[in-house]
């Protein structure tokens, strides 16, 4: 994608905030899981594997940044941005499935 | 990059239509602002669910088990329903910006503070004993 592409006229920022954040919570969901190793000893598998799919989710939201980016700046130029459903239910999700599986652990010890 | 300089723009699918709840789009920049605020509410479940791992991890020599394990279930459930309640809210908000409604009370702002204050509570009647 050209760097032209991703020109836009908008003083708020927005494309530019979003993203932003979008790396911050990725980031975070990452350090989070890191944080279930701590149970690695009592669980070993089910907790690297949990820790292995927050990982991919993570990773998959840093890859998608730049098309993401591209689809926010488009929305500002065209006046038209689709709302990220399934981006934000997958999101939601993992969080609650990581922190059910907090839960369970927590149970379980 | 075609899709870029072309005016056309594709129609809503049917399903997303759905869950959107219909009405007309909305400022993009009202639906970008949609979400960043989800992922605000999602970094602070993310942080509830990191203390509640922490505290159950940390705090052995400090808590008895049962305080620990009660701070950690707490945090632990605040933080599941906070991420629960986030989509929610998402979801509520943008199908409000759609059809020019009034946005929904944030019903996970009241949940987030009775949370934090039973934790505080829980905290401070354990200090003040110990």
């Amino acid at each position: 994608m050209a760097a032209a592409a991703l020109t836009h006229q908008d003083p708020g920022l927005q494309p530019e905030r979003t993203l932003l954040s979008w790396t911050r919570t990725s980031l975070l969901l990452l350090v989070v899981a890191g944080f279930m190793l701590r149970w690695a000893p009592y669980h070993g598998a089910a907790v690297l594997g949990l820790f292995c799919a927050a990982a991919v989710v993570s990773a998959g939201a840093s890859v998608s940044q730049r098309r993401r980016l591209g689809k926010a700046v488009r929305g500002i130029t065209r006046e038209s941005y689709p709302p990220a459903i399934g981006t934000v239910a997958a999101l939601a999700l993992a969080v609650v499935v990581l922190t059910a599986a907090a839960l369970v652990m927590l149970a379980v010890t | 990059m075609s899709s870029v300089t072309s005016d056309s723009q594709e129609p809503t699918p049917r399903w997303r239509e759905r869950i959107l709840g219909g009405g007309v789009e909305p400022d993009p920049r009202f639906t970008l602002a949609n979400e960043r605020t989800f992922l605000s509410w999602i970094r602070t479940s993310l942080a509830l669910l990191a203390g509640g791992v922490a505290v159950e991890a940390l705090t052995q020599q400090i808590f008895e088990p049962q305080v620990r394990t009660l701070l950690a279930v707490v945090l632990l459930v605040l933080g599941a329903l906070l991420g629960a309640g986030a989509f929610t809210r998402w979801l509520r908000i943008e199908r409000s910006l759609r059809n020019h409604r009034p946005l929904p009370l944030p019903l996970i702002a009241p949940l987030l503070g009775v949370g934090a204050a039973v934790i505080t509570v829980v905290l401070i009647i354990t200090l003040v004993q110990g």
